[in-house]
């Protein structure tokens, strides 16, 4: 997105469950994405964190430019995917969660706002009741979160941030 | 010959539900069974664990109600610590418990049930859901989500956050909110209490129109079960355990819910891993009683705000005598009465002076090595009972969900919805589509602990009695 001087403004919703093991692999990435809040060039970044994605996650995503979801996956995918969600409709039988191209969705007719949205998919393993990522999952997670540094410096223009990355990496 | 139609949600990691229903040769109806697979699991993981972490972690069992579970093992807490809570922390703790009931009751009738009500049962099952129900009325999917989105609000604003806060504890609270943040909340109520009237007349006005799903969607005698105030009123946070049959008779009152195991069991089946509780005195499976905004509307004598106070009168007349009201279907009705007496309720404490007070937490050491905190919670009542060792540390827990006490009731509501619309070895789509909508009445919290990412379908198998398949369904 080539967005010159004019800053969009990213939303980063990670969700899942830290007690569940590896489903807290959404909660993992917001602490390691916190820091950013304090740095002046991401202000306009905003972080969130929930156990699942709701109904009124499409009105809260219909105020962004770009929106993130961040998500752990049981799927056979090496390290994390990264992709644009499409808008569609779901079917619930009586699940209270929405899919990401659900909210999507709805945002579009009811807010009439399309953002950018991806998926940021993080390979997990463990699901037992735990807390604490398994170690690939852990691995996976910091690939993850520098590509997703990577893909941010793409939008915006972010100052490098300093952590002891190379520990993890 | 016998056959087993199954229809079986799938999800990622929470657990599994489905239904079996049982047919004879002739292809009737001969039972009926709503499978659950509960966690049983948190229970123990809390073994080991301080109890001052416990509010925190309990609120992970629910992705949706962990305000909930929150409020309720802070209670726990506080019977263990043996002290009174703040007037200004007991006040904020019930707000919370309101926000918590106004975010799921509305997420219950606008996102999962409505749908059925305003698109009807015959309706396709690609359009029968919230997205088909916006291109029928945009308007009413916009109010019900910043309806929603009021409660999440209250519950951003005391805990920091929308979902896993740690915010009450043993004692009280963290921290109290502030008058800007009250403010906001105030200034949202008149639209807020319109949404919440518009609900209460749309669910009014289709009684007339399912008339014969009324009569069968889990219309049966039962007990009801719930907490009162000290005057027979609705209550949500304190009160003591009422108990009244399906003929409106009070056969137990006053219970201290701290001894609700003394009045309670949990009977097993082996086809099911969630247990099946039920009221001692009357045995398994007689003790069958339901909890929930219908047993609560039917136990309580009055409600304290004027307008849900005026619709409890109107919901009292659904039956021409003192009778409960027996059919699971008016769920929905007493869900949005409560709806409305929590948006009022919420008023009426953020009016409050003491709502700003800034002493929130009493604190004290374990002096009991034992604690139960109960709850109404948006499904029914919850008990958290914690067992600890003088410094503290959990060595036992045992937790009564709502959805669990509502166990038998859902078998035997899909049971007679099953006998009352299934004819033959095959299921018309809007048989099945009745079936999800019985379950739906008690709004069971199948989503708890994680999230489902959309991936919830229904799975319908087929089989002879010779466990062949012959059909499979999914959608």
């Amino acid at each position: 997105m080539n967005v010159g001087e004019i800053k969009p403004k990213i939303l980063i919703h990670a969700y899942g469950n830290p007690g569940r093991g590896d489903d807290g692999i959404g909660s993992a990435f917001v602490q390691m994405c916190q820091p950013w809040l304090s740095h002046e060039s991401v202000h306009h970044l905003t972080i969130e964190s929930s156990y699942q994605l709701s109904v009124e996650d499409a009105y809260t995503m219909s105020e962004f430019d770009i929106v993130v979801f961040v998500d752990a996956t049981m799927e056979n995918i090496e390290n994390f995917t990264f992709t644009a969600v499409q808008q569609k409709q779901q079917s619930p039988f009586t699940t209270h969660a929405m899919s990401p191209s659900g909210a999507l969705y709805l945002c579009k007719e009811l807010y009439g706002k399309q953002p950018e949205t991806y998926l940021l998919q993080i390979g997990g393993y463990e699901w037992e009741m735990l807390e604490g990522l398994s170690e690939q999952a852990e691995k996976n997670l910091w690939k993850a979160f520098h590509f997703f540094r990577a893909k941010l410096e793409e939008w915006i223009e972010l100052e490098h941030y300093h952590e002891d990355e190379h520990e993890h990496s | 010959m016998s056959s087993v139609i199954t229809i079986s949600p799938v999800s990622r990691i929470e657990g599994h539900a489905k239904i079996t229903i049982h047919l004879n040769a002739k292809g009737e109806v001969e039972d009926a069974r709503f499978h659950v697979n509960e966690f049983r699991g948190f229970e123990k993981f809390c073994e080991g664990r301080l109890l001052w972490e416990m509010p925190g972690l309990t609120s992970r069992i629910c992705g949706i109600c962990p305000a909930s579970h929150l409020v309720t093992s802070a209670k726990a807490g506080d019977d263990i610590l043996s002290i009174g809570i703040p007037e200004t922390a007991e006040k904020l703790r019930r707000l919370l418990v309101l926000a918590q009931w106004i975010q799921s009751h509305a997420l219950s009738f606008f996102h999962l049930s409505s749908p059925d009500f305003l698109l009807g049962f015959e309706a396709d099952p690609a359009i029968r859901n919230i997205f088909g129900l916006l291109h029928h009325d945009k308007e009413f999917a916009r109010k019900g989500i910043r309806l929603r989105k009021f409660g999440q609000q209250i519950i951003e604003f005391l805990g920091g956050r929308r979902i896993h806060t740690p915010w009450a504890v043993a004692g009280g609270v963290r921290e109290s909110f502030t008058r800007e943040e009250r403010d906001t909340l105030l200034s949202w109520y008149p639209e807020v209490l319109e949404t919440a009237l518009m609900a209460l007349d749309t669910v009014k006005q289709i009684h007339d129109q399912f008339t014969k799903e009324i009569s069968c969607f889990g219309n049966f005698h039962s007990l009801f079960v719930g907490m009162v105030g000290s005057k027979g009123e609705l209550e949500y946070y304190g009160g003591n355990l009422r108990i009244m049959d399906s003929a409106g008779n009070i056969i137990a009152d006053n219970i201290d819910p701290r001894e609700y195991y003394n009045h309670f069991g949990e009977a097993s089946e082996s086809w099911s891993y969630l247990k099946f509780p039920y009221y001692k005195p009357l045995g398994y499976p007689k003790g069958i009683y339901r909890v929930g905004p219908l047993a609560r509307l039917n136990i309580c004598d009055s409600i304290e705000t004027p307008l849900a106070e005026q619709e409890r009168k109107m919901f009292k007349d659904l039956t021409p005598t003192t009778e409960a009201v027996n059919n699971s279907f008016y769920f929905h009705y007493a869900r949005l009465i409560e709806l409305l007496f929590a948006v009022e309720r919420v008023e009426q404490l953020l009016c409050d002076p003491a709502i700003l007070g800034t002493h929130v937490r009493s604190k004290a050491e374990i002096n009991k090595l034992e604690g139960v905190g109960a709850s109404e919670a948006p499904r029914g009542t919850l008990f958290h009972h914690y067992w600890v060792n003088e410094d503290g540390v959990l060595q036992k827990v045992n937790m009564l969900i709502a959805t669990a006490q509502n166990n038998m009731a859902m078998n035997r509501t899909v049971r007679q919805i099953a006998m009352q619309y299934i004819d033959g070895k095959k299921i018309p789509e809007p048989v099945l589509n009745r079936i999800e909508a019985g379950i739906r009445c008690f709004d069971p919290c199948l989503s708890c602990s994680t999230h489902a990412v959309g991936q919830m379908p229904l799975e319908v198998l087929l089989y002879d009695d010779q466990g062949i398949l012959l059909e499979r369904r999914v959608k």
